[in-house]
């Protein structure tokens, strides 16, 4: 396995149980094709520390999103382990699998998946309620909370179509973190966003590892991946 | 009042798609409403039609007899199988309407008009019972006929004698099918009057209603018949013809009882069967709502709802628009 960080700090790829947060062990996963079988991750082996940000990088067809796929509980491996934060997830149910990721894990998409019929606190608040988190005061409470530390409270009463691209993932980044989960997970975060509104959720995502929380990003742009703690290289499925 | 961001949710996706919207719930409305308005019917006409027949304490059998004098009709209702017996003159004549077109006429005639027990009739406008000279002519056939109280009717006689009743009243036979349907008109006159237009002074006809199993259509003739060969035979009369008023032969039922149901339940099934297509309407417009949200249903996912929750979203907006249709519909067949 061959790791590049980006930055002087170099991690540890010894996994350290007590601050490991995630952990994969030989994980494999294919899809069968009327061609034959496309091996799309090829026993990888991965730790992600706490507080750790961490970017994946890779070309097109590489493996990156299927393996932050597996992280989030969005698929299944074939074989091999995900343990995250002392959770073996490939073991939990899609139902079990969906819960937990409300509850541990924030996922931040290319594009931005807000909800268009309702406004930017509901929005945020709608994590909350399928986690059964906080009441129904303190949910729009932290809401807005969260809308002012990406800059947008002035906007809560908005649907996602009023504002621009760069402040509906300013909000994506709040929905993310709606449960105050552990890790956040951005998959292409700043794939439709001019530089500049980049660099803000880029410094977003540098001010929650400085927080406590750990980011996983996926990124074929380099200069996002050198905004990142570690860089994780794959390649034909395999972590390069 | 915080609502949720589900219900909010549900709220905006139907405001949002206000066409899509509206077409389900007028579909729905109009689907219920047929249904209801189709039932609703049924119940009124079977309660106001059937019970109210029920009322007129209608005939088991009628029997057609040789002229016979009234006390016949107590020798019959003697026997214990026999609750009650009537005696009727029926007169077939013929009158015309305002057009001069010609058509039957039944004239009827009681022992006492304002005392009678079988096939009652109801009095709805004028005299409570036809004088001398006058005729209380049933309702359907002053309709038809475009005649009302104080008017003439023009009777000619199977013999060919004319003359001129006066109606004096409106009543409302449910016995008898309406002059719509038959196109004979029905009146009921006097024995008096009968007399005045040269006819002798005998009844025709027995009304029955026999004691018990009224409904039994077998015990029913057996009841006539035991009657006719202990009573009024060996009184000397003659029983011409036995017959029950009602399409199917059944006992105390309106005549139009069968015919009428099977018309409410042909209703009855295309109203289940447009109750089936709003509901076809329905599944293929939520079909599509989710497959048009399928997306929002993966981010609802990823942000930690499990699959009873997502269902419980989608039968919500289900349910709301259910209730839009039939906030709609009740009005509608109330």
């Amino acid at each position: 396995m061959k790791e590049t960080t980006s930055r002087s700090n170099q991690t540890d790829t010894i996994a350290d149980p007590a601050n490991t947060l995630i952990e994969l062990r030989d994980l494999r996963k294919s899809y069968h094709t009327p061609a034959g079988p496309i091996f799309a991750l090829k026993n990888i082996n991965l730790s992600v520390k706490r507080g750790e940000f961490v970017a994946v990088m890779g070309k097109s067809g590489a493996g990156k999103s299927t393996l932050v796929n597996m992280i989030a509980g969005i698929d299944c491996p074939d074989s091999g382990e995900i343990t995250i934060n002392g959770v073996s997830i490939q073991q939990l149910n899609e139902d079990e699998r969906a819960r937990w990721r409300g509850l541990n894990m924030g996922v931040v998409f290319q594009f931005f998946q807000l909800l268009p019929s309702i406004n930017l606190v509901r929005n945020i608040t709608i994590p909350m309620e399928f986690c059964n988190r906080y009441t129904a005061p303190e949910r729009k409470t932290r809401a807005l909370f969260l809308l002012d530390q990406v800059g947008l409270s002035d906007h809560a009463r908005k649907k996602p179509a009023l504002i621009s691209g760069g402040q509906q993932q300013r909000v994506a980044v709040a929905r993310a973190l709606a449960n105050d989960p552990d890790l956040i997970i951005a998959d292409e975060p700043t794939g439709n966003l001019d530089s500049k509104t980049a660099a803000e959720i880029l410094d977003l995502f540098c001010k929650l590892t400085q927080r406590g929380k750990t980011v996983l990003i996926v990124t074929h742009d380099k200069t996002v991946a050198a905004r990142a703690n570690r860089v994780v290289t794959i390649a034909d499925g395999e972590i390069a | 009042m915080d609502m949720g961001a589900r219900w909010n949710k549900i709220i905006h996706d139907i405001w949002d798609n206000k066409s899509r919207s509206l077409l389900v719930i007028f579909t729905l409305a109009i689907g219920i409403a047929a249904v209801g308005m189709i039932n609703n019917a049924a119940r009124i006409i079977k309660r106001d039609l059937f019970i109210e027949f029920a009322g007129t304490h209608p005939a088991s059998i009628s029997l057609s007899i040789s002229p016979f004098p009234k006390e016949l009709a107590s020798s019959v209702t003697a026997l214990r199988e026999v609750e009650l017996a009537e005696a009727r003159r029926t007169v077939a004549a013929h009158t015309q309407d305002s057009k001069a077109v010609r058509h039957n006429l039944q004239m009827v005639a009681v022992p006492d008009f304002k005392s009678i027990q079988i096939d009652r009739v109801a009095v709805e406008a004028g005299a409570n019972e036809p004088g001398l000279r006058d005729i209380l002519l049933e309702r359907s056939s002053a309709q038809g006929l475009g005649l009302s109280i104080g008017d003439m009717l023009p009777v000619e006689m199977e013999n060919g004698n004319r003359y001129n009743l006066k109606i004096t009243g409106i009543i409302h036979d449910m016995s008898t099918q309406p002059y719509s349907v038959s196109q004979d008109a029905l009146g009921y006159v006097s024995m008096p009057t009968l007399e005045w237009m040269r006819e002798t002074p005998y009844y025709n006809t027995l009304k029955l209603v026999v004691a018990e199993d009224k409904l039994d259509r077998s015990h029913v003739l057996g009841v006539a018949a035991f009657a006719r060969d202990q009573v009024i035979e060996p009184a000397g009369y003659k029983v011409y013809a036995m017959s029950i008023m009602s399409l199917d032969g059944t006992p105390g039922d309106h005549w139009v009882k069968k015919p009428l149901n099977g018309v409410l339940l042909m209703l009855q099934i295309m109203s289940v069967l447009a109750i089936l297509l709003t509901g076809g309407l329905m599944v293929n417009t939520i079909s599509a709502v989710l497959v048009q949200q399928i997306k929002q249903i993966g981010i609802m996912r990823s942000v930690g709802a499990n699959r009873r929750q997502i269902v419980l979203l989608y039968l919500g907006y289900v349910s709301m628009l259910s209730v839009i249709g039939l906030i709609i519909a009740i009005p509608l067949y109330i």
